[in-house]
């Protein structure tokens, strides 16, 4: 029946004149401050992506350092490089929520790179569960391999955590049993003593560290410059409207449903201490702030740090907002700085300010935190709507 | 333009055949009433009614995390979504209702089943109602956490049916067999019946569990004393919070008569969470890995969290009907009328009103266009899956709403419809009706092309 079809997408396109076009602005066309801000985004986002390259580069040639000779030393230098790195994360997650190359339906490496809750149980022993996992099966996973890995991952068509950000976190620091610091792993899980598959743990850790710079390195290359076929090359060929309302759906899906909602508000409705994101080294808030500057640089168009050193700020969706309505703009700037302070004042460990009472500091400071990114999702809602496009966040 | 308008013009005679007036363009966009929202893309099964009070707004967020994150095995560190199996069809109510919409039966023969479960049962004896399979339970979990053996696999084979239309236009259909492979505690008797179910939206429960019970009953005919061919009842199934029985609304065989009660039965049935009441794991005795394995001595989700999932699927906003100003949308509906699709498919309901007990504020008292009655008919032999399931016999399906069919392809990217996710389009899933809904079916087939793309277009647009 594909006449049938075709006939019913002309009668769709005929009468799509009756639904959904926004009234209140005139649509986005191309303006010499359009292009240079889409332009300027892809080289934000590209510049983004190279240095989480080289962060995840550090971190395997650390993990690498470490399971030769694994030591508490070199096992520190691992962690604190994991946790430069997941900084250099925070900063992409402003890349989200729009189908692009990160969290593309098909293609797009979001799950491996950075899903949670982990399967603890699959990947390692836990407590109660001493030969549980890709590491203690021995019988079931005689050979560790890439593939091994990713099948489990994948398994049944479904998803099962067990690769990324935060399995390597649950390999370097461990199950966290203390409300009051990480994880407390010792290196002498990488030190063999012929029963606690030190070799086969590390050779896990060793591989979930390359995929993960695997998966950074595609993302950077959707992203580069100049590249023919890329994801890069047809954003910059997307009629205007259509890079915009990604970019601003991104901003607004970020601030009010993952941060506020899924990471704060979720966390703190359960008073359940681990209920949080990077649950096992407690450096949650980090991530809280690395997002919340993520948002700041892709309105701004600047990038303080996490873009390298030769990156030059250019202008951001700030321009265009600023170019329609100055006012909402300046709006926006002091939510986003209101925001950030607000994060950044949440004190660490997250876990710590979980289990504690309604009335705490640190959960008065969070609930504002979640107050202050709702409002901004709000202005990113407005901002939306004074650009003529439509994002699926409220105002 | 040009077909658009020959289309109305070959349309407008059975227009005008027509007694009760058409509604206005803006109450057939706003399908869902004051739950309705203007959402095309991939996210348009998943937003907030528009007016959720705040506090439900927070439930509706810590709900929506509780739906579409992943449960994992326990002892893990999370404590609030630990749990999941020991057996399970899924690791997150999301992974087959993605997108809060629909789940597929595999794509290919042999892919692994996402979003598409298989009931089992043994036929009662002398007209009693089925019972469970020996060490199986009533559901195939395909699936197990490490160290415990999964129940079995589901093979799913399909054969090419072929048809056409009064008019000449030939057509084909798949129709779908499935066999029980790689049973881990004995095969499964022959004579066992299966039921297989895609995974429905989630969108729209609550303001279904709003209509009043009595407006449902007051179209029951089970003996169709109206001589329409179509005779309409009630499931009636247990509902445990009450301890009895009530009008079912949910599941494809109007098996759950809440959302609460639908909701705390997937946990269990399908990812294996024990929940206050329900709080036994689902371990056939012949399970013993499965009934050896680490369980929490207490209810893997609590109250407030399922409660928390019920604000959230009680609250996602109805996406509105498009073009509903169209001549041709219009037409699609006079035809949709004409075919008697409306005598199931029922347009048009009004929620309780405020202040009724159990009602959230922002259900009430809202008049709704799901297309559907929640009851039972019998939708002939083919589509029959020959398995009871309380008072519904082994021929009949609760009449499924069609508000958001259209959108399916947009958020799920496919157009699998019906129980079984057999029909590819909303043109084969009009051509399986069988039964009851023949008739309409045949009124379907003997319109000519442009009526039928009408009626198809109204459909899709809904």
């Amino acid at each position: 029946m594909p006449k049938t079809s075709a006939r019913m997408l002309a009668f769709a396109f005929a009468f799509a004149f009756f639904y959904g076009t926004p009234s209140s602005a005139t649509a986005l066309e191309k303006s010499p401050v359009a292009t240079a801000v889409i332009a300027h985004h892809a080289t934000l986002v590209h510049a983004t992506y190279a240095e989480l390259v080289a962060s995840l580069e550090l971190l395997s040639a650390r993990v690498d350092a470490f399971v030769a000779k694994p030591s508490a030393a070199s096992h520190k230098a691992a962690k604190d490089a994991w946790v430069a790195s997941r900084k250099v994360y925070g900063l992409t997650e402003a890349f989200r929520f729009y189908g692009g190359p990160i969290d593309d339906p098909k293609t797009g490496p979001e799950g491996l790179m950075n899903a949670w809750p982990l399967d603890e149980s699959y990947l390692d022993s836990v407590r109660g569960a001493p030969a549980s996992g890709v590491v203690g099966n021995v019988k079931a996973f005689p050979d560790i391999t890439k593939d091994v890995l990713l099948s489990l991952h994948e398994k049944d068509g479904e998803k099962n955590i067990s690769t990324g950000y935060h399995a390597i976190e649950f390999l370097l620091w461990g199950q966290d049993f203390n409300a009051k610091g990480p994880g407390q792993r010792s290196h002498l899980d990488y030190v063999d003593n012929g029963k606690n598959n030190a070799t086969r743990r590390a050779r896990v850790l060793t591989l979930l560290s390359d995929m993960l710079l695997g998966h950074a390195r595609g993302l950077e290359k959707a992203w580069a410059p100049g590249v023919a076929g890329n994801f890069a090359s047809t954003f910059a060929l997307l009629p205007v409207a259509d890079s915009v309302q990604k970019i601003l759906s991104g901003l607004a899906t970020l601030s009010v449903d993952e941060m506020a909602g899924e990471r704060m508000i979720v966390a703190l409705s359960k008073n359940d201490p681990e209920n949080e994101q990077s649950c096992f080294s407690d450096t949650t808030t980090n991530d809280f702030v690395s997002n919340a500057q993520g948002l700041a640089n892709v309105w701004s168009g600047e990038c303080k740090t996490g873009c390298g050193k030769n990156f030059q700020a250019g202008p951001g969706l700030r321009a265009l907002v600023a170019h329609r309505e100055p006012r909402l703009a300046k709006k926006i700037d002091d939510a986003l700085a209101s925001s950030f302070r607000l994060l950044a004042s949440i004190p660490a460990p997250f876990d710590s300010v979980i289990a504690s009472p309604a009335t705490s500091k640190g959960r008065k400071k969070a609930e504002a935190a979640v107050a202050s990114l709702e409002a901004q999702s709000k202005l990113f809602a407005r901002a939306a709507k004074v650009l003529g496009v439509e994002i699926n966040v409220q105002e | 333009m040009r077909s658009g308008a020959a289309l109305f013009f070959a349309v407008c005679v059975p227009l005008t055949a027509l007694s009760e007036p058409l509604p206005g363009a803006r109450e057939l966009e706003r399908q869902g009433g004051e739950l309705t929202v203007r959402a095309v893309g991939a996210t348009a099964f998943s937003l907030p009614a528009p007016r959720i009070s705040k506090a439900h707004r927070r439930d509706f967020v810590v709900g929506k995390s509780l739906f579409n994150e992943n449960w994992v095995a326990s002892p893990a560190s999370v404590k609030t979504r630990q749990g999941l199996g020991p057996t399970f069809n899924a690791q997150s109510c999301s992974s087959c209702h993605l997108k809060d919409g629909r789940g597929a039966p595999p794509e290919n023969e042999g892919d692994p089943f996402v979003g598409l479960l298989v009931r089992v049962s043994l036929p009662g004896k002398q007209g009693q109602p089925s019972v469970p399979v020996p060490h199986y339970g009533d559901q195939i979990q395909h699936r197990a956490i490490p160290g415990v053996p999964a129940e079995a696999t589901v093979v799913l084979t399909r054969e090419k049916k072929k048809g056409s239309y009064p008019d000449g236009t030939f057509f084909e259909l798949e129709s779908p067999r499935y066999a029980i492979a790689n049973p881990a505690f004995g095969a499964l008797p022959a004579n066992v019946l299966m039921s297989p179910r895609v995974a429905p939206v989630v969108f729209g429960m609550g303001l279904l569990e709003a209509i009043p019970e009595e407006a449902l009953l007051a179209r029951e005919d089970p003996t169709d004393s109206d001589a329409n061919g179509i005779s309409g009842r009630a499931n009636r199934p247990f509902d445990i919070a009450a301890q009895k029985k009530r009008v079912g609304r949910f599941g494809w065989k109007a098996n759950q008569p809440s959302v609460s009660q639908q909701n705390f039965s997937a946990f269990l049935g399908d990812l294996g969470i024990t929940s206050p009441l329900l709080s036994a794991q689902n371990c056939q005795e012949a399970q013993e890995a499965c009934r050896k394995s680490f369980a929490l001595p207490h209810p893997e989700i609590d109250a407030q969290s399922l409660r928390q999932v019920d604000v959230y699927t009680q609250l996602l906003a109805v996406p509105a009907a498009r073009n509903t100003g169209s001549p041709v949308f219009q037409a699609g509906l006079a035809a949709f009328r004409q075919a008697q699709c409306a005598s199931c498919h029922v347009e048009s309901h009004t929620t309780l009103p405020v202040g009724s007990p159990g009602v959230l504020p922002e259900l009430a008292g809202q008049t709704i266009r799901p297309y559907t009655d929640l009851l039972l008919h019998d939708m002939g032999e083919e589509l029959a899956d020959g398995r009871d399931d309380f008072d519904a016999d082994g021929r009949e399906w609760r009449t499924p709403p069609l508000w958001g069919v259209g959108l399916v392809p947009v958020v799920n990217g496919h157009s699998r419809y019906l129980h079984d996710g057999r029909a590819r389009s909303l043109e084969e899933a009009i051509l399986w009706h069988g039964g009851e809904g023949a008739r309409a079916r045949d009124i379907f087939m003997a319109f000519d092309r442009s009526t039928r793309e009408a009626l198809l277009f109204f459909v899709g647009n809904l």
